[in-house]
């Protein structure tokens, strides 16, 4: 890659062995890079090289990057171009994908960073191999787990069945009740079944890694109540996928319900 | 941007066009590997970024542009 010309920065993908980049570069379109119509190049340095396409500084620059971020529909267009790239590059050969935003201002400190971290990155490529990260969901209906609770935890059944059977004056105290514990067991029992869910799928994995969750997941209906991720060789994929519909049924009948999602570059397991 | 019903007992598959904004952006503004360049998104512009996104959900036009830039060459 040339110096780059005045007024512009290198918007980073992802890094990979240069053999192995140059082939994916020789033999395919290459998807544009974030900015529409830009080409996505390599910038390489001994075993290892870095896919990435010029940004103009006038769009990128310190501080006027914050300010494109604050225009959703701007940034969400730029985040799916990187993902493209991402997703291309890691279909075909190992890739430590970045981040979203990383940017440096030559050629000369990617170099650097490369070199500065060439182990590092050769051993995280090297555990990559033949591997792909797939996401889980865990949602939950609500309304059918709550229907469901009693089945679970035996003291709420017991309390219920008291309710039943009592004054009115009474009932509606230990109705009071019943609510409270339905939710404090509820939410045990939600930490118990994403916990099983964990450690069963957590053997047909190479890594497991727990996604915060966001206030829109818990907003959602079903809501999204956990969110897996694990790094899962292509080969075991199949057996990975049994494992999880066996948990799904196991769990559908008290309202939880399971989403693969993937395969993902691998953001999560390229640390 | 709601999820799509699913059928009880059976693992779905969110494939391309059901994934949605949020997903992608879960991956893309996840961790990854902690590089430093010299312009980096910072965490209050992640969470920036996911509000702005939050809004923009209610817009179909918009948000199929943006899908649209996945799936388009």
């Amino acid at each position: 890659m040339k110096a780059k010309p005045k007024g512009s920065a290198l918007y980073v993908y992802g890094i990979g062995r240069q053999d192995h980049l140059r082939k994916i570069f020789d033999g395919h379109d290459m998807p544009q890079g974030v900015e529409a119509d830009s080409a996505v190049a390599l910038v390489t340095e001994g075993p290892l090289a870095a896919v990435v396409s010029e940004v103009p500084l006038s769009e990128f620059g310190e501080g006027r990057f914050e300010e494109h971020l604050k225009d959703a529909a701007w940034a969400a267009e730029r985040v799916m171009r990187h993902e493209k790239v991402a997703e291309f590059l890691a279909g075909k050969s190992p890739v430590v994908p970045l981040r979203f935003g990383v940017m440096y201002s030559t050629p000369e400190r990617i170099r650097e960073m490369l070199t500065g971290r060439q182990q590092r990155l050769s051993k995280i490529l090297d555990q990559l191999k033949d591997r792909e990260e797939w996401g889980l969901n865990i949602c939950l209906d609500r309304r059918k787990f709550h229907d469901r609770m009693a089945d679970l935890s035996p003291k709420l059944a017991e309390m219920l069945k008291k309710a039943r059977s009592s004054s009115p004056g009474q009932a509606y105290l230990l109705e009071k009740k019943v609510e409270s514990l339905r939710a404090a067991e509820g939410k045990s029992e939600t930490k118990r079944a994403i916990d099983n869910i964990r450690s069963e799928l957590k053997p047909e994995s190479y890594g497991l890694k727990d996604l915060p969750l966001r206030e829109i997941d818990t907003r959602q209906d079903p809501a999204i109540v956990g969110k897996l991720s694990f790094l899962i060789n292509r080969k075991g994929l199949k057996k990975f996928r049994r494992a999880a519909e066996v948990l799904a049924r196991k769990y559908a009948g008290f309202g939880f319900s399971l989403e693969l999602t993937g395969p993902w570059p691998p953001y999560n397991f390229s640390e | 941007m709601s999820a799509k019903p699913i059928a009880d007992g059976i693992l779905s598959d969110l494939q391309d066009e059901d994934l949605t904004l949020f997903e992608i952006l879960d991956h893309v503004l996840g961790k990854g590997i902690v590089i430093a360049g010299e312009i980096t998104i910072s965490v209050a512009n992640v969470e920036l970024l996911y509000l702005g996104v939050n809004v923009l959900a209610g817009s179909v036009d918009t948000i199929n542009k943006v899908i649209a830039a996945r799936s388009s060459k």
